[in-house]
């Protein structure tokens, strides 16, 4: 009986806690900083978390006794404690995590480099940097996008709502490089500009170089966008499954072994199917992404990674389905657009190379493409533009005390198509436009380093097969300490492009771009920048940097408005060029409570061109052309579940053309020897005035948005956003009537109050 | 073109987007512009010239009106300049004449109506010749333009090329091939084929062209069919010049109002020239495929027999499109929709579908189309019942 008892209270008894839980935060050896998304794991199990925002940690059921803490994030020496853990203990244990190769005293390129490291061991002008966990705390429309946060950056604007694009410094909206872990994206739009196409779960970090590029970068004229993947630190599979008023996407990525990370992405739009879903009406509109993402790390310290992506809007369906059914024999309407990307690339440290300290190899190869694809009536008229890039990039960099010395080379093929087809035309295309060009780039980057001085030259040769042209186009910075916070930069250098785009730079909506290539035609274009500025470090997270800049463009290719598209060759014009200004930014990084950061813009530009059919030129203003433009993004954790996000833009007008008066077009009619009128369809065509020659009046939005966390063995994040909270109405466009009197003009306004809301859920 | 389907395309994705009107305002009124629309052709017995002035809100354009081939400009949704000097002056004559044929204004109402001819007999229009146009506007302004007319082929008559010859288009198989000489002088070649929904028209650096009978109208909304079953449509093919050229391939765009080529000088517009190559009417049928497609008889009203040939147009769902022949009258066509057993259809005073002069609508009972007739302008509905009968070519 007593045995019975004592077995009894046994079973009833609890089980003992046999685990511990371990918890601290992680920072930055160098700045102090919180280092978010380090994947802290315990070694032999499969547990492990990342840290968030704060570089703060939690690890439960930790098996007490012995274990090996691993600590690790890309761009960092990788962390290894051991401690001995008891049976329901609590422990904290902070760890402070070493920059990969700060241990070399000359600038290291490899690893990804903060604003700090960029202002203590770089030449350049600033550069801005944001990681993924700032692109989840701006206000969204729809879901957190990298372009709708790089236009709220210093020296960036954005000509209205609508348009995902930027203008940087001035710079027309295609002399932007987009680079996707280091190879070029064309068009990373969707849904008419209004959306970037990288998914955000992928993006690891961003960053903006808005001008004084190195010589390492070429083939755009104002700026470098560099997008990093995620890598996955983690063992197992975890991911993230997101839902937005606008798509679905879903995550993945885990490790095979110690050594390989990957990630795979997708995303969706469904309102097609879910008006499908609803009423017999069709949208046949829809756009995807697919990204993946592998990377190997080799046993001799190098790395070998794959990147992919595609994605593409599709506008699809029949005739019958888009307006009265008695069009159904048309058939079907096709019209989709998007891109490719597929690249390799391998890294290799060496040390002791040609005698200096250390040295790093990098070969890339990657082919890159944008097409663009109209079918109207199955096939009665089609239009196609193709763009594929096929491109190899190697550098090698040998660091030796102050020196620093990159050689490195580009090459690239590219296959350009442009066909405009009508079924009528007997198998003859209306146009067709072929070319096949190549470009070669060698260039040399020299940086040296002196207590209080550090100073880089380059030299970047580059050539285009059927231009006949060739340059080599000098870069050049200098950064002076005058106090250990305080540096003073100037930077001078030319940039060239050869890959413009055509595009209606009046449409306040922009669907994509018709890229070409430069030929005997088109030249290449070139523009000489001057930086000057001061940064004042204020604290480890918090800094002031004002830069001012002038750029002279050359050879500009702009859109030939009166092109005849039977004529190949016809299809730009050539401007100059000046875009001077001043940028001032005011930044926190994350780390407190409150982040974020306000950039004033003040700009001035003008270009010089042909202004009509006939041979009169001009000067006339860019539609990019905003005078004053103020961003102030700001982020507040108050250390709970919720997070608040806010963004208030104030820019002044951009200019555009008014209209001041309209025409009737008239069309022949030799049968009747008169000019009738079909049908009383009476065709009215605008007039312009003066090119860009008056401007909308200022703009303003407050965006506003908060997020709540849940985390553990899943982290959901709802969030809302609330754009333009006060309904401010920002003029879009006007939309004139002359036919009346007195004559009227109504303005289109840009985005009303716009709620939106989405969720995330993560493992 | 491809300018017109992006200017589309952003329009499009402007509704699309959303944008709500707001903050209408009254705009002061501009200086108006002169705006010139002619063209000289060969084959023509006058020479036509529109003048006008750009729309400024000086006056409210009555949207209303229907088109008056008389006053072709008010009736049109514009302003005419009237009472301006116009002259047409050959330039390479070889007389030295410099004043040149002044032109009249057609009056309607007894106002000036903005269009100016000059008849044949007063000046005739010679391939190859050149010609200036000069305006003088009340106010003073000056307005001129010159051109040079294509060069026809040796053994060319005035109005040749207008003779409308016969063909025969099964849409369901058939493909219309051209054929014509080139031209000396020509920018390019102009094709135009006329169709209920307004003129289709490509330019082509060829002297051939191939129009199938599935080819869709994408200068009109919706893309409707090109070649309508029961239908007569004109084909013109024209040599034409740069200004012509010009003029037709480009446009303002709807947001900077800036891409119009002019070919005139002191106001915008167009002096081109077109000489006439060739011209088809083209009877279009299609396969019987439907039960509709058939002859259908009947009395409009005792004595007064009434005879239609139908053919599905355009087979939807739940709409179809319904096209046909009156053969019972003279050359009158027919337009229509039927849908489940219901057809409306209208008769049309031409094959370019100027004016509606009948409606017959019906239900398709059997091999009966019993339903009602209206005769335009007020006169009262009578019954019509119409029967099925085959079609005889």
């Amino acid at each position: 009986m007593l045995l019975l008892t004592a077995l009894f209270f046994a079973a009833a008894q609890p089980p003992v806690d046999t685990t511990a839980t371990l918890r601290g935060r992680v920072t930055d050896a160098a700045s102090a900083q919180p280092v978010a998304e380090v994947a802290v794991t315990i070694a032999g199990t499969r547990l492990g978390a990342l840290t968030d925002a704060q570089g703060r940690y939690e690890i439960r059921r930790v098996p007490s006794g012995a274990v090996t803490i691993v600590a690790g994030r890309i761009g960092y020496a990788t962390e290894r404690r051991a401690l001995i853990l008891s049976a329901g203990e609590i422990r904290t244990l902070d760890l402070a995590l070493a920059a990969a190769g700060a241990t070399l005293s000359a600038v290291k390129v490899e690893a990804r480099t903060t604003e700090r490291e960029q202002f203590t061991l770089s030449a350049d002008p600033g550069l801005f940097a944001v990681r993924s966990e700032t692109l989840k705390r701006v206000p969204v429309i729809g879901e957190p996008d990298v372009l709708r946060v790089v236009q709220l950056m210093p020296g960036v604007v954005a000509t209205n709502d609508f348009n995902a694009g930027y203008n940087v410094r001035g710079g027309e909206s295609d002399q932007n490089l987009v680079l996707l872990d280091g190879y070029p994206i064309y068009n990373p739009f969707h849904l008419a500009g209004l959306f970037g196409t990288f998914i955000d779960e992928t993006v690891g970090e961003f960053e903006l170089i808005p001008g004084g590029m190195p010589s390492r970068y070429g083939t755009r004229l104002s700026s470098v966008l560099t997008i990093t993947p995620k890598a996955e630190q983690r063992s197992g599979v975890h991911g993230t499954l997101s839902a937005s008023v606008l798509a679905t996407s879903l995550s993945l990525g885990g490790r095979l072994g110690d050594r390989t990370s990957w990630n795979v992405a997708g995303r969706r739009t469904y309102a097609d199917r879910f008006v499908a879903l609803l009423s017999s009406s069709s949208l046949p509109y829809w756009f995807t992404d697919v990204q993946t993402h592998v990377r190997h790390e080799l046993r001799n310290g190098g790395r070998l990674s794959l990147t992919a992506y595609a994605g593409e809007d599709v506008l699809a369906g029949f005739f019958s389905g888009l307006g009265d059914s008695t069009s159904a024999g048309l058939g079907g309407l096709r019209f989709d657009w998007g891109n490719s990307l597929i690249g390799a690339a391998w890294e290799q440290p060496l040390s002791g190379l040609a005698g200096g300290d250390s040295a790093r190899l990098m070969q890339r190869v990657s082919r890159t493409g944008f097409g663009t694809n109209l079918d109207l009536g199955n096939g009665s008229f089609t239009l196609e533009n193709r763009v594929a890039e096929l491109r190899a990039w190697g550098e090698a960099t040998r660091w030796s005390g102050r020196f620093a010395t990159l050689l490195g080379y580009e090459w690239s093929a590219y296959r350009v198509t442009y066909d405009v087809e009508a079924a009528a035309t007997d198998g003859a295309p209306l146009l067709a436009q072929r070319q096949r060009p190549s470009s070669a780039a060698l260039y040399v980057d020299q940086t040296v380093r002196a207590d209080r001085l550090t100073a880089r030259a380059g030299l970047r040769a580059e050539t285009v097969t059927g231009t006949g042209w060739a340059a080599i186009s000098p870069r050049a910075s200098l950064k002076w300490f005058a106090q250990p916070e305080l540096a003073l930069t100037l930077s001078a250098g030319r940039t060239t492009q050869w890959t413009p785009a055509l595009r209606n730079e009046q449409a306040p909506v922009r669907l994509f771009d018709f890229w070409l290539t430069a030929d005997r035609n088109t030249p290449v274009a070139s523009a000489w920048q001057f930086i000057g500025g001061a940064e004042r470090w204020l604290g480890p997270r918090r800094f002031v940097r004002v830069e001012g800049y002038h750029k002279y463009y050359d050879r500009l290719p702009s859109s030939n408005l009166f092109n005849d598209p039977a004529v190949l060759g016809d299809e730009f014009i050539v401007t100059t060029g000046t875009s001077t200004g001043v940028d001032v930014l005011w930044r926190e990084l994350e780390g407190g409570r409150w982040s974020g950061w306000v950039a004033y813009s003040f700009g001035v530009n003008w270009r010089n061109g042909k202004i009509g059919s006939g041979d009169e030129r001009g000067r006339f203003a860019p539609v990019q052309d905003r005078r004053h433009n103020l961003n102030v993004v700001a982020s507040y954790d108050p250390g709970g579940k919720w997070r608040y996000g806010l963004r208030l833009g104030v820019g002044s007008g951009t200019p555009f053309t008014d209209v001041v008066g309209q025409v009737v077009r008239r069309r022949y009619d030799p049968v009747t020897n008169s000019f009738p009128v079909s049908r009383g369809d009476v065709e009215r065509e605008p007039l312009g005035g003066p090119r860009n020659g008056v401007r909308y009046p200022l703009f303003q939005r407050l965006d506003l948005s908060a997020t709540r966390t849940s985390t553990g063995r899943r982290t959901w994040a709802p969030y809302v956003s609330l754009i333009n909270v006060y309904n401010a109405r920002n003029v879009f466009t006007y939309v004139f009537d002359y036919t009346r009197n007195p004559p009227e003009r109504s303005a289109v306004s840009q985005f009303p109050l716009l709620p939106t809301f989405g969720v995330s859920v993560s493992w | 073109m491809q300018r017109r389907v992006r200017a589309y395309a952003s329009v499009c994705g402007l509704l699309l987007l959303g944008g709500c009107e707001f903050a209408t305002e009254t705009l002061p009124t501009p200086p108006a512009t002169i705006v010139v629309h002619a063209v000289l052709n060969p084959d023509a017995d006058e020479q036509v010239i529109l003048v006008e002035s750009s729309l400024t809100g000086r006056v409210a354009i009555d949207t209303t009106r229907r088109f008056d081939p008389s006053d072709p400009i008010r009736s049109a949704g514009g302003e005419p300049l009237t009472g301006a000097t116009v002259r047409l002056v050959r330039l390479d004559g070889g007389s030295g004449d410099t004043v040149g044929v002044v032109a009249r204004e057609t009056r309607r109402n007894g106002e000036g109506t903005g269009r100016y001819e000059v008849a044949r007999t007063e000046l005739a229009i010679a391939p190859g010749g050149t010609y200036r146009l000069v305006i003088g506007t009340p106010d003073g302004r000056t307005v001129t333009g010159e051109t040079t007319v294509p060069t026809a082929a040796s053994g060319w008559t005035a109005g040749a090329g207008s003779v409308a010859q016969p063909a025969m288009l099964d849409r369901s198989r058939d493909t219309l091939r051209l054929t014509w000489d080139a031209v000396r002088g020509a920018r390019t070649y102009a094709i135009r084929v006329d169709t209920p929904n307004g003129p289709w028209f490509l330019f082509s650096d060829s002297t051939r062209f191939s129009l199938s009978g599935a080819l869709r109208n994408f200068f009109a909304p919706n893309f409707p069919a090109l070649w309508y079953p029961g239908f007569d449509q004109l084909v013109n093919v024209g040599a034409v010049d740069a200004n012509f050229y010009d003029y037709n391939r480009s446009g303002n765009d709807p947001f900077g109002g800036t891409g119009l080529i002019s070919s005139v000088r002191g106001g915008i517009g167009v002096f081109g020239s077109l000489l006439p190559l060739l011209r088809r009417e083209v009877t279009v049928t299609e396969r019987d495929r439907f039960p509709i497609d058939a002859r259908w008889e009947g009395e409009e009203a005792p004595g007064f027999p009434l005879v239609y040939d139908l053919w599905i147009e355009t087979l939807g769902t739940p709409r179809s499109s319904v096209s046909g022949r009156e053969r019972s009258g003279g050359e009158r066509f027919l337009v229509g929709r039927l849908e489940a057993d219901r057809l409306q259809l209208a008769t049309l005073s031409d094959a370019r579908g100027t004016d509606t002069l009948a409606v017959f609508d019906a239900r398709l009972i059997g091999d009966t189309l019993r339903g009602t007739y209206v005769v335009a302008h007020g006169i009262a509905p009578r019954p019509l019942q119409l029967i099925r009968r085959a079609r005889t070519r």
